[in-house]
């Protein structure tokens, strides 16, 4: 009989062991089930700026950046510039974005795109990502551009690469 | 010679006494042997598990029903079947409705959808050896929803070029599996009704998403999440042809127990 109660109790407080890691891990899974929403909903077109050896650089130039079809200035005299982070447009197809160096030097990039009304959750709303098709652009101070990533949306993730010219670079 | 044939036939006759005599003696060892205590713990321990087969029981939930009042955006209904396998091992399948029509009050996103779902598992009687009134479960389920919903809002307006553009798809596909591990405790009412609760936790583990959307509302999943909380309040009842085993169990311990009085 003892040793019955024995097992009796081992069996038990195994039960009960399993019965609470498993109640842990409910508690742990529902902690780390967050809610990330993006504060504006807009999904931006990320550049970063590099020389011809494929190295990050700052550009040694206040860069301005105004867009065909609108007054909105969307980079405004930034020094020291490592990239860009520009939005895009919810109907158009190309858009043309004006980057300027000085009064005298500017580029201009030229990005075609299509465009996709996204529902992301009641709680995070409505947002319109983007589709790269390809992208052009002038060649004053910008080298060449390379689309690394077509996909335009919240992920933090490099879509263009453009490679300046020491001209302009730090 | 007559005398001769009289001595052959006893012979005979009595060299068939010295073989079948001790055969009787052998039977009547076999039909007196009296099963001891041991016999009777083999065919308790066998009427602890009892036999493979105990039955089926069918439930239904009714917290998904009401589950509105406690706050869910979504209504849902199910029933499922149980096969009883040694009071032990409960392989399970369940059907389900679940069905949203919501609107946000804060962004005016309105969402529509309603499907069948689908579930099959296995429950483990945590309690088996007892055949106690109550007992705690553990189980597994994999669950599948093939679903289509509408989703609307105002115009998306573009911060920028200042355009408007309508938001509006209808009967997007969708098809979702998850993985459920499930809790529970049912309690018997009468001999043939039950009553008990499960906790879920469920895990997406594969789903189809539309090109313009995510769905909010999956039938049978709750919130569109990587994992997230269920809870279902069945109501047990035992079909007709369950105990037919189990009570032959019974009766052959019983009979062994009044052996071994005699």
């Amino acid at each position: 009989m003892r040793i019955y109660h024995f097992r009796m109790g081992q069996g038990r407080s195994l039960i009960e062991m399993l019965l609470v890691i498993i109640l842990l891990g409910f508690l742990y899974a529902s902690c780390s089930n967050g809610n990330d929403c993006v504060i504006d909903n807009v999904s931006y077109a990320r550049f970063n700026f590099y020389d011809k050896t494929n190295t990050s650089i700052k550009l040694n130039a206040t860069i301005t950046v105004t867009a065909a079809g609108t007054d909105s200035v969307l980079v405004n005299q930034e020094a020291d510039a490592k990239g860009l982070e520009l939005p895009v447009s919810y109907t158009g197809h190309i858009d043309t974005f004006i980057v300027k160096y000085t009064d005298l030097m500017r580029d201009t990039i030229f990005m075609m795109h299509t465009n996709i009304p996204y529902f992301i959750s009641m709680d995070c709303g409505m947002a319109m990502y983007h589709l790269v098709e390809d992208v052009k652009c002038t060649h004053y101070a910008i080298d060449s551009i390379k689309l690394v990533n077509p996909q335009i949306n919240f992920d933090p993730n490099e879509n263009f690469k453009i490679y300046y010219s020491t001209l302009i670079s730090k | 010679m007559r005398i001769s044939k009289y001595i052959i036939q006893l012979l005979f006759l009595s060299s068939l006494f010295v073989v079948i005599l001790p055969l009787q003696a052998q039977e009547r060892k076999v039909t007196k042997y009296v099963p001891g205590k041991d016999d009777i713990e083999k065919k308790q321990e066998k009427l602890d598990l009892g036999p493979l087969f105990q039955g089926i029981s069918a439930y239904a939930d009714v917290y998904g029903l009401v589950g509105k009042m406690f706050g869910n955006n979504y209504t849902s209904s199910e029933f499922g079947f149980e096969v009883n396998l040694k009071n032990r091992f409960f392989p399970v399948f369940e059907m389900g409705y679940g069905k949203s029509n919501y609107t946000d009050d804060d962004n005016n996103i309105h969402y529509k959808t309603s499907s069948t779902y689908y579930r099959v598992g296995m429950n483990y009687n945590f309690f088996y050896k007892k055949h106690q009134t109550s007992y705690v479960y553990g189980g597994l389920r994999y669950a599948f929803s093939p679903f289509k919903y509408d989703v609307d809002s105002p115009d998306l307006i573009d911060p920028i070029w200042g355009d408007k553009v309508p938001f509006a798809f209808n009967n997007v596909k969708g098809n979702m599996s998850w993985g459920e591990f499930v809790i529970g405790l049912q309690s018997k009412i009468t001999s043939i009704l039950h009553m008990g609760w499960t906790l879920r936790y469920k895990l997406r583990l594969s789903t189809t998403e539309s090109l313009n959307s995510n769905p909010w509302y999956v039938p049978g999943y709750g919130n569109y999440k990587k994992n997230t909380f269920g809870v279902t309040y069945d109501i047990v009842i035992d079909l007709p042809f369950w105990k037919s085993g189990k009570q032959k169990a019974l009766r052959a311990v019983e009979s062994l127990k009044k052996e071994v009085k005699k």
